[in-house]
């Protein structure tokens, strides 16, 4: 897909869930679902059922979403938590990024609980992707543990 | 210490040799191109890219005289990466030449003038950067980490980096970890997404990029992924420094941001993933706000 047709759309980050995708198909704009390195939550798991629902996507890598926010392509992100507490939310890896880019815009953040999946993420950091070692060998001391992020209540508010 | 990436692209024997980037780190395999479609075939499924493109265009210009301009070699570089000055190093090619100098005597003495300047930029660079360098990049700018580490350790610094795997093509995995590995350079891996709560924790105290186009505002265009890791630095207070060639006194929201082929998403991925639809710009942009200092190429 081209840029010239990416416009007002929700961006989406963690693990989307029935009642997201309920708002999706109410709201009825293109939906951005990045990789969501290193599990891959957003092709094994959003993609399929964004497709079920037969809601309009596009897909990218995490990194090209600052291009989408400087060329104000996304009008609204919407945030899977796993934990929800009075101080904040608990998200996936990349939710800081994400929470922060969107702050930085300007844009809403809409949160909501995440979805379930029985899918194996193989993937647990950047040392491989899709299973697979992009490394001459594995070197564990090297590679930086992808975890979950604490985003404190004060981001979320616009 | 040395990486194949310090010099991608070389001359020989009436070939140019090129090495194929896409295949690091599982093998140094090295491609034999003497035609200008091959050249051009190799530049589009990128073995090559950054300062290889560069090398690709000075070399074709010499092995291709006499059949093709400069101005043709370079339109049709361009054709091939929208993105990339390619008539900016026409400019300079053309600038150069001298009567009764052979073309292939001028773009060597250019190209090792060229390895100097970036030795000196690395100097430069690490005098301004902290005792404890902890660097947070992306993607590659073939070799020039190298040498930044060599100078810092000459004044007397520790540098650690830490490196974004630069998806779809993971040049941060495949290129930078690996070159940075290979010569025993503290060196760590992270997804592009983990910058941020690196930044947060204070893991990084700089950022140091590549910069495919530079204006002279220090407004710059380099690898996707950029333009976030400037704005979250910004936000955290973090200096961030791209080494920039040749500045142009132009507009960067007019330069064409090229955007590659959907499926190239997938790079690396097994599975069919024709039926989806994807985006993949290969650069952005930052603009100057967001800059501590272009740290530029200078004789």
């Amino acid at each position: 897909m081209k840029l010239e047709n990416i416009n007002n759309t929700t961006l989406i980050w963690g693990m989307i869930s029935q009642e997201g995708l309920d708002h999706l198909k109410e709201e009825k704009s293109l939906v951005v679902v990045p990789e969501n390195r290193p599990y891959l939550i957003g092709l094994k798991h959003n993609i399929p059922l964004l497709k079920k629902e037969g809601i309009d996507f596009v897909y990218c890598c995490d990194n090209v979403l600052g291009l989408l926010f400087y060329k104000e392509r996304i009008k609204k992100t919407l945030l899977f938590y796993k934990e929800l507490n009075q101080n904040g939310i608990t998200g996936i890896c990349g939710s800081l990024y994400v929470t922060l880019l969107s702050k930085l815009h300007n844009i809403p953040i809409k949160i909501a609980p995440q979805g379930r999946s029985e899918i194996a993420f193989e993937d647990a950091d950047a040392s491989s992707l899709g299973g697979n070692l992009f490394l001459e060998e594995r070197q564990e001391n090297c590679i930086i543990k992808a975890g979950d992020e604490v985003i404190e209540t004060d981001l979320l508010i616009k | 210490m040395k990486s194949p990436l310090l010099f991608p692209v070389t001359l020989k024997d009436n070939k140019i040799i090129v090495l194929d980037e896409t295949q690091i780190p599982f093998k140094e395999e090295y491609i034999e191109v003497s035609s200008l479609d091959k050249v051009l075939g190799l530049l589009k499924e990128m073995k090559t890219r950054s300062l290889g493109q560069v090398l690709l265009f000075f070399y074709s210009c010499v092995l291709f005289e006499g059949r093709h301009s400069i101005d043709e070699i370079s339109k049709q570089f361009k054709m091939n990466r929208p993105t990339f000055d390619f008539s900016m190093l026409s400019q300079i090619l053309k600038s150069q030449i001298k009567k009764d100098v052979p073309l292939k005597e001028i773009v060597n003495k250019f190209i090792s003038g060229f390895d100097l300047m970036r030795r000196k930029r690395a100097r430069e660079l690490a005098i301004s950067l902290p005792h404890n360098a902890s660097i947070l990049t992306i993607c590659n700018v073939n070799g020039e980490l190298i040498y930044l580490y060599e100078e810092l350790k000459e004044l007397g610094k520790q540098a650690l980096f830490y490196v974004c795997e630069t998806r779809p093509y993971l040049q941060g995995t495949r290129l930078s970890f690996w070159e940075l590995r290979k010569n025993n350079i503290p060196t760590r891996l992270v997804c592009d997404n983990q910058v941020a709560t690196l930044m947060k924790e204070g893991v990084v105290n700089c950022v140091i990029t590549g910069a495919d186009r530079a204006t002279t505002k220090c407004d710059v265009i380099n690898k996707v992924g950029t333009y976030s890791l400037a704005r979250l630095a910004k936000h955290f207070d973090i200096p961030f420094y791209p080494l920039t060639q040749y500045p142009r006194d132009i507009d960067v929201d007019s330069i064409e941001i090229e955007e590659r082929p959907s499926q190239e998403s997938f790079m690396y991925l097994e599975g069919d993933y024709s039926g989806t639809e994807a985006f993949y710009p290969a650069f952005d942009i930052t603009k100057h706000e967001f800059i501590t200092e272009c740290i530029e190429l200078k004789p």
